[in-house]
Order: structure tokens, then C-alpha cells, then sequence
């Protein structure tokens, strides 16, 4: 058994095999950094507990395509605020299929909105003037046909 | 655990305690790479459309490893118009729009920027040939991993003369003569080959040579497709020793898709690609109209594919000709365990003539597990093929039949065509039924898509 410690403090404990699918952790159990426990101080409580559920959900569910696609599809239901730590920790933490699940989950959310739509769902701040903007869309006139 | 709350995006109740500050914008504490990765699953339109969005955001669309052209909406248009003058017209102009959109984004790209995918797909020949030679160079100096270029002919086959062929100039592995620059570049283009995976050329020139070249200069070359190219031919006459020495160098290359004019397809591959073949594992051939036709069931002197494991063939299912000889190269492959068949047809393809069913010689195959047919119609060449296994493929566990047209369309279909489609493909099921599930043993898994 694996113990973390998250930035907050709050300890987890999870068996080394389902650990491993973060490559991070994976190194710093090979470079034996893992002794008593592995502290990751990029990542609060809450946001480890959910990494957690994902990780275990793939190592035990492994086969069942079908399954993993549904838990999936509900694991990403979430916040953005939530949603944006869990693509922190998942790059954090190097985990590919978690990382790969909620960019494309924020990508799809982008996919067929205009800009100012985009805009107004991430409360981007339009930094540009009128005229710089107007430039640009005349510049890039092929992505917006 | 805390109640995970799903809050509309956006619109929800303030986060903030403090009174009259606006929602925070969480998605610009994500590192620039993060973003990067994310529009890297957008089209290329969609995440340039991004650089309006805020400062930050004006350039990071420009980082995407993967620069996809696709410009299939317009094709399917092009190819929809019936009058010719505007059909001319028409095709000009979307010409020259293609040709600076990929001038455009892949000429101002920043040269040191690795690139993984890059996919040019339009239809275009000889005449935009130094722009094309503009773009390889590019891409080769940005050490791209999978290139694929598909020029859509209007013939198939092209007609050489107007094809695009490779510039020499892309392949000089000369350096430190030439002039100050231009050594630079191909000093780049000599490291950029290496990185190279996959390699996909569409109806252009590619001769023996420029083949060559490729296979002598990437090493980690996987998967290499070259289809509608009038020029292959040429490569029987390099002659076996020239094969022999440069194919040596390409450990990697288990997995080939061929397709050409030659006369007697199996012949011509099983001698072209003599030195690769006992390390093959997937070989996929593609027959047009003319190749089928040829094939009637010759028995060539084969050598041996000792580690093909998968043998797909697609064919055109024109006139219900015999696939039978096929199975030659079939007998040379011990090791076979899936053979796959995608039969494509266009309308007037669809019809079963009575004839009689031929016969290929009996010969045991030892691991064939898995057979494929799709496309199936239920015409007398399928029926040949299902009788074929049945008899010789003593281990076979499953019999796969799918009436579905396998071509990967880039283009949705309209609703008449669909309807046309499903009628066609429930025709075909209750065909397979009739004629082969009292064929079946009872130990082989039969499924019908």
C-alpha cells in the first residue's frame, strides 16, 4: 500500500498497482522516494479523493469497456472549478487517460460555440480593442467561413 | 467526500465573497501547454478561432503538434456538382483558397516546432508542385512523425505527366558543397527524415526511387500507404538486388498497404516488397476493377510470408468476378490467423450472377482463426471464398459477415442515400442467411452485422 499526503494534509491510502497508472508516482516509487509516504503539494484533499476514484475505477474495471465509457461520462459531471484542478492534478501527476478524458471534456464544451459564447461560459476577459480584434478575425478570415 | 454539485458553467451563483467581482476565469490559470493540449483536440479551424479570444490566447493555437487540412465539406460539394463549367469553376477557386490556407498556417509556422501530424488532402496536381515541395520541406524540417498527402486525382489512375512528383531537390542528401542556406535546409530535412512513422501518398508520382529513399532514410518508418500512384510499376524493373539491399534497413516495416496498376497484383507485390515479406505482419491490398479480372485463379510460385498474421484485401466487386486466386497468397502464408475481405461496389456492382462456384486447391491452413467478409452481397465470388474456408481453414473459430459498404466516407450521406443503403444491406443479410448458415459447423462462432 501507497500513502499520499495531499497539499492540505489529508493522508490516502491506495494499493501500489493502481498507484502506478500516475507516472509521476511510478518514478518516485522506482527512485525510492516512497519510504512512509508520498507527499504531492500540488494537489488539495478533495481533488486527490477524485484522481483516486478514477484510477481505481480503470485498475479494477479494467476489461469492461462499456462500464469505464459510462463512469467516464460521469466522472467529468462536475464544476469547472473542480474540472480544471482534476486536468491539474492529471498533468501533474502524469495520467494520460485522465488527462486525455477532461481536455477533450473542456474541448468539447469549446467545440461548437462562437467566440463570444466561449468567452462568456470561462469568464475570459476580452483584453483586445475593437480594431485589433477586427485585425485578427481578418487575418485568420479562413477559420471563421 | 463533499456532494459534487453541478453548477451551469458560467451562470451559477457567485463563488466569490466579495460583493460585485466577476467570476473568475479558472481557465487561464492552466499552463500554456495544458491549453495547447486541449486545442489539440479541436479542428484546426475551431482552435485557430481561439486567437481572438483574450491576449493570452493568440498564438498558443500555433503550438499544435498535429495540422490537419481537411477540407472534406468543400470536396463533397465539388463532387456533387454536375455541370461541368461549373464544375471548372468551382474547383479553381477552392484550389487557390487551399492552397494559401495551407500556405498560410504551415509556411508561418515557427520551424522549430516538432511537428507530429500533418495531413494535406485536397486535389491537387504537378501545377502547385513547387508549393507542395514548399510544404514537405517545411514539414521534414519540423520532423513530423505521421505525413500523410492525398491529391485526390481526377482519373483514377492519374495520369503521371500530371501528378505531383517529388522534387529531387527534397531528397539531396548532399551537404557542406552547395551554397551557404540551402545546406542548412537540407541538413534539417536529413535529420527530419528520421523522425518520420507513417507515411501516406494518394495519387501522386512516387517511384521506385523516391520509395527507396524513404525506406533507406526512416528508420523507424511503420506504416508506409502508397495508392493510386500510375508510376509504381516501375519499381519491378529496379529489379530484386536493389530491393534487397535497401529494404534491409526497415525493422520496423511490419505492416504495408499496397495498391497499383500492375498486371498480376500478387506477383508483382510478392516480388516488389521480396525482402520485407518474411517480416510482414499485416499486408493489405487493394484491387481495382482490372487486378480482380486478372487474377483468375493462376497459381503462382509464391515465397513465403512467414509472419503475416493478417491478410486484409479490398477489391472491387465489379461484375461478381471470381476473387479465388487470391487465396494463392493466402496458401503462402503459414502463419495467417485473420484474413479480412472489404468488398466496394458502387450501384451498378450490385448483382448476383448464377454461375458456377470455382474451386481453389485444397491446402490445410494451420492457423487461420478468423475470417471477415464486408461488404457482402451474397454474389457468387463471396460464396466461393465462404466454401473456401470452410474446407481448408481447419481452425477456424469465427465467421464475420457484414453487409455494411466498409469505404470510410469522408462525408455524411443524404437521407436517400442511407435509405437506399439500408434496404440494400437487409437484402444482403437475409442472402448470407439462406446460402451459408447451413453451411456452418456448429464449433465456428457465425455472426451476422
Amino acid at each position: 500500500m501507497i500513502v499520499l499526503n495531499s497539499s492540505d494534509g489529508a493522508t490516502f491510502e491506495v494499493e501500489e498497482s493502481v498507484a502506478v497508472q500516475s507516472q509521476t508516482i511510478k518514478h518516485m516509487i522506482e527512485d525510492n522516494c516512497a519510504d512512509t509516504s508520498i507527499p504531492l503539494p500540488n494537489v488539495n484533499g478533495v481533488t486527490l479523493a477524485r484522481v483516486l476514484e478514477y484510477i481505481k475505477k480503470h485498475a479494477e474495471a479494467k476489461d469492461d469497456e462499456e462500464g469505464l465509457k459510462s463512469f467516464d461520462a460521469e466522472f467529468v459531471k462536475v464544476d469547472q472549478a473542480s474540472l480544471f484542478e482534476i486536468i491539474l492534478a492529471a498533468n501533474y501527476l502524469d495520467i494520460k487517460g485522465l488527462l486525455d478524458l477532461t481536455c477533450q471534456t473542456v474541448a468539447d464544451q469549446i467545440k461548437d460555440l462562437t467566440v463570444e459564447e466561449v468567452r462568456a461560459i470561462f469568464n475570459i476577459m476580452n483584453d483586445f480593442t475593437p480594431e485589433e480584434e477586427a485585425k485578427l478575425r481578418n487575418d485568420h478570415a479562413w477559420a471563421f467561413e | 467526500m463533499e456532494s459534487r454539485a453541478i453548477l451551469a458553467t458560467g451562470f451559477g451563483p457567485r463563488k466569490c465573497a466579495k460583493i460585485g467581482q466577476p467570476l473568475k476565469d479558472q481557465i487561464s490559470r492552466l499552463p500554456d501547454e495544458i491549453l495547447v493540449y486541449i486545442l489539440s483536440c479541436l479542428t484546426l479551424k475551431e482552435a485557430a478561432r481561439t486567437s481572438v479570444l483574450s491576449k493570452r490566447w493568440i498564438d498558443l493555437w500555433r503550438s499544435m503538434a498535429c495540422l490537419d487540412f481537411d477540407a472534406s465539406k468543400v470536396l463533397k460539394k465539388m463532387f456533387s456538382i454536375s455541370s461541368w463549367g461549373r464544375y471548372a469553376d468551382f474547383v479553381r477557386k477552392e484550389r487557390c483558397k487551399y492552397v494559401e490556407w495551407v500556405d498560410k498556417v504551415l509556411l508561418q509556422s515557427d520551424k522549430s516546432l516538432a511537428l507530429d501530424d500533418l495531413r494535406v488532402a485536397f486535389c491537387l496536381d504537378n501545377f502547385y508542385g513547387d508549393k507542395i515541395h514548399k510544404w514537405l520541406q517545411h514539414a521534414f524540417a519540423r520532423r513530423v512523425q505521421r505525413l500523410e498527402l492525398n491529391l485526390f486525382a481526377d482519373d483514377d489512375p492519374p495520369s503521371s505527366q500530371e501528378s505531383y512528383t517529388f522534387h529531387y531537390e527534397l531528397f539531396c542528401l548532399s551537404s557542406g558543397q552547395s551554397q551557404p542556406g540551402y545546406s542548412e535546409i537540407h541538413h534539417h530535412a536529413q535529420i527530419g527524415f528520421k523522425s518520420l512513422r507513417a507515411l501516406s501518398l494518394k495519387s501522386l508520382n512516387v517511384t521506385g526511387e523516391v520509395l527507396e529513399f524513404f525506406l533507406i532514410n526512416c528508420p523507424f518508418l511503420e506504416r508506409l500507404v502508397v495508392e493510386a500512384s500510375s508510376v509504381l510499376i516501375n519499381l519491378r524493373v529496379c529489379g530484386p538486388s536493389i530491393a534487397l539491399k535497401y529494404l534491409e534497413n526497415v525493422p520496423m516495416l511490419v505492416n504495408v498497404w499496397v495498391s497499383g496498376n500492375s498486371r498480376n497484383l500478387v506477383r508483382d507485390v510478392t516480388s516488389w516488397l521480396s525482402c520485407c515479406l518474411s517480416k510482414l505482419e499485416v499486408l493489405t491490398l487493394r484491387a481495382n476493377k482490372f487486378q480482380v479480372s486478372q487474377e483468375k485463379g493462376i497459381v503462382h510460385e509464391l515465397p513465403q510470408l512467414t509472419n503475416l498474421k493478417e491478410f486484409v484485401l479490398i477489391a472491387s466487386a465489379s461484375k461478381d468476378h471470381s476473387l479465388i486466386g487470391f487465396t494463392s497468397l493466402i496458401r503462402a502464408s503459414p502463419n495467417l490467423e485473420k484474413f479480412v475481405l472489404k468488398l466496394e461496389s458502387w450501384w451498378d456492382d450490385m448483382v448476383r450472377r448464377d454461375r458456377k462456384l470455382k474451386k481453389a486447391a485444397s491446402f490445410p491452413l494451420q492457423h487461420l482463426k478468423v475470417v471477415e467478409l464486408l461488404g457482402y452481397y451474397g454474389r457468387r465470388s463471396e460464396l466461393e471464398l465462404v466454401e473456401y474456408f470452410l474446407e481448408n481453414a481447419i481452425v477456424l473459430e469465427k465467421l464475420i459477415i457484414d453487409p455494411r459498404d466498409p469505404r470510410n466516407v469522408t462525408w455524411p450521406k443524404t437521407r436517400k442515400e442511407r435509405k437506399q443503403e439500408k434496404k440494400q444491406e437487409k437484402l444482403a443479410r437475409i442472402c448470407a442467411k439462406q446460402q451459408i448458415e447451413g453451411l456452418i459447423p456448429s464449433h465456428i462462432e457465425f455472426s451476422i452485422l
